[in-house]
C-alpha cells in the first residue's frame, strides 16, 4: 500500500514492527468513505463567522463591492462567467441526490464480447435486467429463459433476498454473500461509497460536454493504476448526468479480464417514481402465507431439498455477480 | 498559502492521508469509531483554513499534531469515569482503562495475526505520549518533527522514544531477534 509522508526509516526492529502493525491497520481504512464523510461534514457545517476586523467594516466592504460590481458590469457589459464545475464536484453532487430517498429504474444490459470466453469454455452472456434503487436499497428483476423472472435485492440492513416464485423466498446474511456479490450488490445499489467513491479515488476524471445549457453532463473515468494495489474491475466508465438534478441517466461500465476488454455493462435511466417501501423487501415479492428461508431455517428442520435450493440460488446470485468470469486473479 | 485550493487537490490529500491518519488514531483511541470521528473532525477544522496553508505540502503534521491532541483530550475527558479495578493472575490489582481495552474483540482478532495482536497489546501498555512517539518514529518522522507534533522539546521527543522502544523491545522480545532483545 502506497502512503504518503515521510520516507521510513524504520532500520530499528521495534520500530519496523510497529510500522508493520500501522500499515496493516492503515490498509484496512477505506480513504473514500472518509472523504465523504468529510465533505459531508463540511456542507453541514455553518460558515464561518467573519472576523472581528471583517464585522467593523463590513457594511463599507459591501457598499465597494457591489460599487465595483456594478462598475465592472457597466463597463464590461456582464459579470464574470461562473467556472463550470469539475468532474470530481459533479460526481459528488450525483452522489448526493442517489443518496436520497427517491426511487429510480434502471435497465442493466451485460454484453459480453464472443471471443472473451473461448478461454473460460463458457457461453456469452447477454442479460437485461431492471434495477429499483433507492439510496443504499435496491431491487432487481432478471429475465431467465424459459423460467420466471428472478426478482432479488438488498435492503436497508445489507441482506440479500431472492424469490422465483411468490409462495417461497430466500434471505442471506451479509456474510454469507462473499466480496464478488458484496461489490456486485455496491454496484447495482450505485451505493455512494463505494461505487462513486470509487471512481473520485482510483480513476482519472474528464468532463466530456460542452457545458451548454440543457446538454447531459457527460464524464469519462479511467483507472489510474496505483502500485500494490489490484486494478478494479472495471477500467473505463461513461457516465452522463442529468445537469439540473444531477440523477445519473446512463452509465457505461468495461469490464477487463487479463488486460483485455472483455464486455460492457450498461445503465440506462427509464423511470423515476415513488415505490412502496416493501418492495425494496423479500416480504413485498410474495404471498402473506408464503415460506422464507433463511439462515436460521435452513439450520434448523428445513428440509434438504430447500436447504440445497437456498444454496444454489446464493451460487446463482454470486455466478451473477462474476457474469460467467472465474474469480480474478 | 493564498487563494482558493483547488478541490480535487485538497480530495487528493484527503484520500492518500486518511489511512494513515485513521490507523494513527485507532492506535492511540483504540475505538475505531472514536477514531474515524476524531480525524474526520481535525480534517474538517484543516480543511476550512485551507486558504491559510499548503496542506498538500505541510498538512500531515499539522493533521497529526491535531489527531494527537484531540485524542489525548478524549482520553483525558473520559478517564474519571471509565476506570476498572480487576485483580491479576497473582491477586495484584490492576487498573483497567477501557479506553484500552485489554480483551481484544473476536472482530479484532480475526483481523490481526498474532504478531499484530502482539504490537497492539504491547503499544496499549505505553502511556499516549510514549506511543505516539514511538508510532511517529516509525512511520519515519524526525525528532524534531515529533518534537512539534507532540508539543515537547526535542529532548523529551527522544526521551519518550526511547523509553517506548525500550518498553517494547521487553514486551516483544519473543518477536524479535536475539541482539535486540533486552
Amino acid at each position: 500500500m502506497s502512503l504518503p509522508g515521510p520516507s521510513p526509516a524504520a532500520d530499528d526492529p521495534v520500530e519496523r514492527l510497529v510500522r508493520d502493525y500501522l500499515d496493516r491497520s492503515a490498509a484496512t481504512v477505506d480513504a473514500a468513505a472518509m472523504l465523504v464523510r468529510v465533505r459531508a461534514a463540511q456542507m453541514s457545517q455553518p460558515a464561518p463567522k467573519p472576523s472581528r476586523w471583517w464585522q467593523r467594516h463590513r457594511v463599507s466592504l459591501a457598499f465597494l463591492a457591489t460599487a465595483a460590481a456594478l462598475l465592472i458590469a457597466f463597463v464590461l457589459g456582464g459579470g464574470p462567467e461562473p467556472q463550470p464545475l469539475t468532474a470530481a464536484q459533479l460526481i459528488r453532487e450525483a452522489q448526493q441526490t442517489h443518496a436520497t430517498a427517491s426511487d429510480h429504474c434502471y435497465e442493466v444490459v451485460a454484453e459480453w464480447n464472443p471471443g472473451a470466453f473461448n478461454r473460460t469454455k463458457l457461453p456469452p452472456v447477454t442479460r437485461t435486467s431492471r434495477l429499483w434503487t433507492r439510496g443504499d436499497q435496491f431491487w432487481i428483476s432478471t429475465a431467465l429463459p424459459g423460467r420466471p423472472p428472478l426478482a432479488w435485492g438488498q435492503d436497508r440492513d445489507g441482506r440479500v433476498w431472492a424469490t422465483a416464485n411468490p409462495s417461497r423466498g430466500f434471505i442471506y446474511e451479509p456474510e454469507e454473500l462473499g466480496a464478488p456479490l458484496s461489490r456486485y450488490c455496491d454496484l447495482l445499489s450505485l451505493r455512494l461509497v463505494t461505487t462513486l467513491g470509487e471512481l473520485l479515488q482510483r480513476y482519472d476524471l474528464y468532463r466530456r460536454d460542452s457545458g451548454q445549457p440543457g446538454e447531459p453532463i457527460r464524464i469519462e473515468a479511467t483507472f489510474r493504476p496505483m502500485p500494490g494495489r489490484p486494478p478494479p474491475r472495471y477500467s473505463h466508465v461513461v457516465l452522463e448526468i442529468d445537469p439540473e438534478t444531477k440523477i445519473i441517466q446512463s452509465a457505461e461500465l468495461e469490464r477487463r479480464f487479463h488486460g483485455h476488454p472483455v464486455g460492457k455493462l450498461k445503465f440506462r435511466l427509464v423511470e423515476t417514481s415513488q415505490l412502496p417501501d416493501d418492495q425494496y423487501t423479500l416480504a413485498g415479492h410474495l404471498n402473506p402465507d408464503a415460506i422464507v428461508i433463511d439462515r436460521e431455517a435452513a439450520r434448523q428442520g428445513s428440509t434438504d431439498f430447500r436447504i440445497r435450493t437456498r444454496e444454489e440460488v446464493l451460487k446463482w446470485l454470486q455466478f451473477q455477480a462474476g457474469a460467467g468470469l472465474p474469480p480474478r486473479k | 498559502m493564498g487563494g482558493g485550493e483547488p478541490s480535487e487537490r485538497l480530495d487528493a490529500w484527503v484520500l492518500e492521508t486518511a489511512p494513515r491518519a485513521v490507523a494513527y488514531a485507532r492506535s492511540l483511541l483504540r475505538h475505531p469509531q472514536d477514531a474515524e470521528d476524531v480525524v474526520q473532525d481535525c480534517y474538517c477544522r484543516l480543511l476550512a483554513r485551507a486558504d491559510s496553508y499548503d496542506l498538500p505540502r505541510d498538512g500531515q503534521k499539522l493533521l497529526l499534531k491535531a489527531i494527537t491532541n484531540a485524542c489525548i483530550n478524549l482520553r483525558t475527558r473520559r478517564k474519571p469515569f471509565s476506570r476498572l479495578i480487576r485483580n491479576d493472575e497473582h491477586g495484584q490489582e490492576q487498573v483497567i482503562d477501557p479506553n484500552d481495552p485489554q480483551v481484544i474483540s473476536p472482530e479484532q482478532q480475526a483481523m490481526h495475526g498474532e504478531l499484530s495482536m502482539a504490537v497492539a497489546e504491547a503499544l496499549q501498555q505505553l502511556p499516549p505520549l510514549q506511543r505516539a512517539a514511538v508510532e511517529l518514529k516509525s512511520l519515519g518522522h524526525t525528532q524534531q518533527e515529533i518534537a512539534e507534533i507532540l508539543q515537547v522539546t526535542p529532548s523529551n521527543a527522544g526521551v519518550l522514544v526511547h523509553r517506548a522502544r525500550h518498553a517494547l523491545a521487553v514486551s516483544l522480545a519473543g518477536f524479535l531477534a536475539p541482539e535486540v532483545e533486552e
